[in-house]
């Protein structure tokens, strides 16, 4: 199944997510941290041509720098470059571990092998050719680009009311009914009731009657309390227990 | 559409990711949408070419109608992401139908659109038009869709040129050295742009036409909820065939695994394998059955032999017998001799030039430089010296004296501390009965010839072993043999309140005198 995530196991067996990040992201970062890197030594060449060759000299020895040791210096103590910041992109290891020293700058060096023919057209073709959209760098210093994960904001539910699911739901399945409700703003109302009448067999109700339904179990699965009148089924399990399994389950 | 047939991952994206999805589209089936495209475009090249004679026009003409080939890629595309690929031939006879569908505008005003990939969908798979179109693409270039779709679009273009150029770039890279060509021939060469041009534009079109798709489905999903709606349908599905009661696991894992087939099975297309847990635990289980069995036979057959040969199994084994050859070109001399080349040139030309202010200034800041990088380099020297002197063999080399160390695992080695007839000294100590005090002499004593004598050098952290490694690193013979068995004898005692017979001792003392105090006369033989 395609997917722009890779899973990553640790050694303790819990799987983590990262998402490599295609040339689209990566071109407009690069783009970005090109015209400050412009900018820059534009600026100081301005400012130095008062000393005549030594000026010129300097300003060479910035663009040097600048050009070799400026996503390696942001790489290594930002994680990521101005305009990878601004792509919302990281660089990290293959395991997703930060990136070393060592390898941040193995990576940018072989900037001049991505960089030929001219314009990065080895650094793209290698970028297509590879699962984890790495290019040549990334590959010799065993990098990848990922975008960085935002926490996820949930916003407050307007709906009252709380209610327990009926029956133990797997983690995904909570994970949809939070979202269900998290995404009202989004989804159409008769597209929520649509979808809300898929789930029948669990709250027994139609329309928007199921949806509320649904809100309210969003709203048990979110941790609120009960509000003075709460709306709970005899049969469901008490809040302080684990809803991630069943009763049963737990020895 | 069925959900469960998807050929991706239903979740909602950000729109930047949606962009990644549709790269891994055109990775996935890169060869069919080549082929569409390369079909679709080369009958278009050719009429262009018999058509107008100036060869610049042919390429404008086949990037105008561009837009055209892109909606067999779509259509392929939104059949193949639900499980139902067509094949090329059903492609390119949808593609001549397609192609005729709102070409005029398309061709016309909507040909510099920037979300153009981004609206394909809208009028080809949703058949809008006129107002219901425009109102359908409003709602979908909410939310910043259409900026990124925007960027796609200027990345593409941008993509395409480049790589037209890095295809003319590996044209020139590839001509022998002895042909030589005028600048000007390679700019004016207006076939080989042409050419390198459709080289670039078929090689960006199927991954933008992807890209368009790709952002148009997750608006979709987004807006519908598709990823919402498989779960529900799931969970439903579980409900009604379990008729709302659960079923917890206390089965076990052999129970759960059941469980996942059957959940496998109701999903049809989308299959999960049982997840890495279940596995484990059933690995874990079986692990630990035969554990209980087997433990009994094992235990008996644990005796210090068997230890011992397992440790020596264990220790050849590949876990700790990795060698890894390196190797480095040799490259070095030749960058030496063109650097000095080079900088005797550069010598020349400053001699040639005329003194200036600028330049003078000019010599100062790389006098200031090349100060700069020896002293760190001087730096370096000094700061890993340790390790440095650790690597080469430098027996006569005479460090200040306070660099010794008095101490070495808590025996005073200082020269002052030792009797003049040391292996007397200890003989005397054995016969007064104090025999851990008279081989701790003994090896206090050779620790500290070798510290102040042979130029053993030492670290705060150096064991036993460590010491007597060092020693035949650096001197071998029979000093290095001597002191290996004085070690030994010396380890016994110390931690396993073993004594050596009073003959042993004697040899010891005997051979004391022999290695470290013979030397004394003979220079530095030993050293050698």
């Amino acid at each position: 199944m395609l997917d722009t995530s890779i899973a990553i196991e640790t050694p303790e067996g819990v799987d983590f997510d990262l998402t490599p990040a295609g040339p689209l992201s990566r071109a407009l970062a690069y783009m970005a941290d090109f015209l400050i890197r412009l900018g820059v030594v534009l600026a100081c060449m301005i400012v130095l041509s008062i000393f005549g060759e030594a000026g010129v000299g300097i300003s060479l020895i910035i663009y040097f720098v600048l050009e070799w040791f400026y996503p390696v210096l942001f790489e290594v103590y930002r994680a990521a470059t101005p305009g990878k910041k601004w792509m919302n992109l990281i660089v990290v290891h293959d395991d997703g571990a930060p990136i070393t020293f060592s390898s941040s700058l193995l990576r940018n060096l072989l900037r001049t092998a991505d960089i030929l023919p001219v314009f990065y057209a080895l650094g793209l073709v290698s970028m297509m050719c590879n699962k984890q959209f790495k290019r040549l760098g990334d590959i010799a210093a065993g990098t990848v680009v990922v975008r960085a994960r935002r926490p996820e904001t949930l916003t407050a539910l307007a709906e009252p009311g709380v209610r327990a699911p009926s029956v133990p739901l797997k983690p995904e399945e909570q994970k949809a009914i939070v979202q269900f409700a998290q995404r009202a703003g989004v989804l159409s109302q008769a597209r929520r009731q649509e979808l809300a009448n898929i789930l029948e067999p669990l709250h027994h109700e139609k329309d928007e009657a199921a949806v509320v339904n649904l809100n309210q179990m969003a709203n048990y699965l979110l941790g609120k309390t009960p509000g003075p009148e709460p709306v709970r089924e005899p049969f469901a399990p008490e809040p302080s227990s684990s809803i991630a399994q069943p009763p049963e389950e737990r020895q | 559409m069925n959900p469960a047939n998807i050929n991706f991952r239903l979740r909602p994206r950000d729109h930047y990711e949606a962009v990644d999805l549709g790269c891994q589209f055109v990775r996935r089936w890169w060869k069919q949408l080549y082929a569409v495209w390369l079909l679709t475009m080369t009958p278009v090249v050719a009429l262009c070419w018999l058509l107008i004679d100036d060869i610049n026009y042919v390429s404008i003409a086949v990037w105008w109608v561009k837009p055209l080939f892109e909606r067999g890629q779509l259509y392929f595309l939104s059949r193949a992401v639900f499980g139902a690929p067509p094949t090329i031939k059903e492609t390119l006879r949808q593609t001549s139908k397609l192609m005729f569908l709102q070409c005029f505008a398309t061709l016309t005003w909507r040909r510099f659109s920037p979300t153009r990939s981004f609206d394909l969908p809208v009028i080809q798979l949703e058949g809008l038009k006129g107002k219901n179109r425009q109102q359908r693409m409003t709602v979908l270039h909410r939310d910043n869709a259409a900026s990124v779709s925007f960027w796609v679009t200027i990345v593409g273009v941008h993509l395409e040129n480049f790589l037209m150029l890095a295809a003319v770039g590996l044209v020139v890279m590839f001509i022998p050295q002895g042909v030589q060509l005028e600048w000007e021939t390679v700019l004016e060469a207006a076939p080989l742009y042409t050419a390198c041009y459709f080289i670039g534009m078929t090689l960006v079109g199927p991954i933008y036409a992807a890209s368009g798709f790709s952002l148009y489905l997750n608006r979709r999903i987004t807006l519908e909820g598709w990823d919402l709606e498989l779960i529900f349908r799931q969970l439903g599905q579980r409900l009604d065939d379990g008729k709302g009661s659960v079923q917890p696991g206390e089965g076990g894992a052999a129970r759960r695994v059941t469980q996942a087939m059957c959940l496998v099975l109701a999903l049809g297309a989308l299959a999960l394998p049982p997840s890495g847990s279940v596995r484990a635990e059933t690995a874990t289980e079986q692990a630990e059955t035969a554990d209980s069995q087997s433990w009994d036979e094992e235990r008996s057959a644990l005796t210090p032999d068997k230890a011992k040969e397992d440790i020596e199994k264990i220790l050849k084994g590949p876990d700790f017998r990795n060698i890894v050859k390196k190797e480095a070109p040799k490259f070095w001399k030749e960058w030496e001799d063109r650097q000095e080349e080079k900088r005797e040139k550069q010598l020349d030309d400053f001699k040639g030039s005329n003194f200036s202010f600028g330049e003078s200034f000019a010599q100062i800041f790389k006098l200031l430089i090349w100060a700069t990088l020896i002293g760190l380099i001087l730096y370096l020297l000094y700061r890993y010296r340790d390790s440095i002197l650790a690597l080469s063999w430098m027996p006569r080399i005479e460090r200040k004296e306070k660099s010794k160390p008095t101490h070495v695992f808590d025996l005073d080695i200082r020269e002052e501390s030792l009797p003049p007839q040391l292996a007397d000294e200890a003989w005397a100590l054995w016969e007064q009965g104090r025999h851990r005090d008279a081989l701790g002499l003994l090896y206090r004593g050779g620790l500290s010839r070798l510290v102040h004598r042979h130029g053993l050098r030492l670290n705060r952290g150096a064991t036993e072993g460590d010491c007597v490694a060092m020693v035949k690193r650096r001197q071998g013979g029979a000093l290095s043999d001597y002191f290996a068995v004085l070690t030994r004898v010396w380890q016994h005692l110390a931690y396993a309140h073993e004594l050596p017979t009073a003959e042993h001792f004697q040899e010891l003392c005997r051979g004391w005198t022999n290695v470290f105090d013979v030397e004394r006369e003979g220079g530095d033989h030993a050293a050698q």
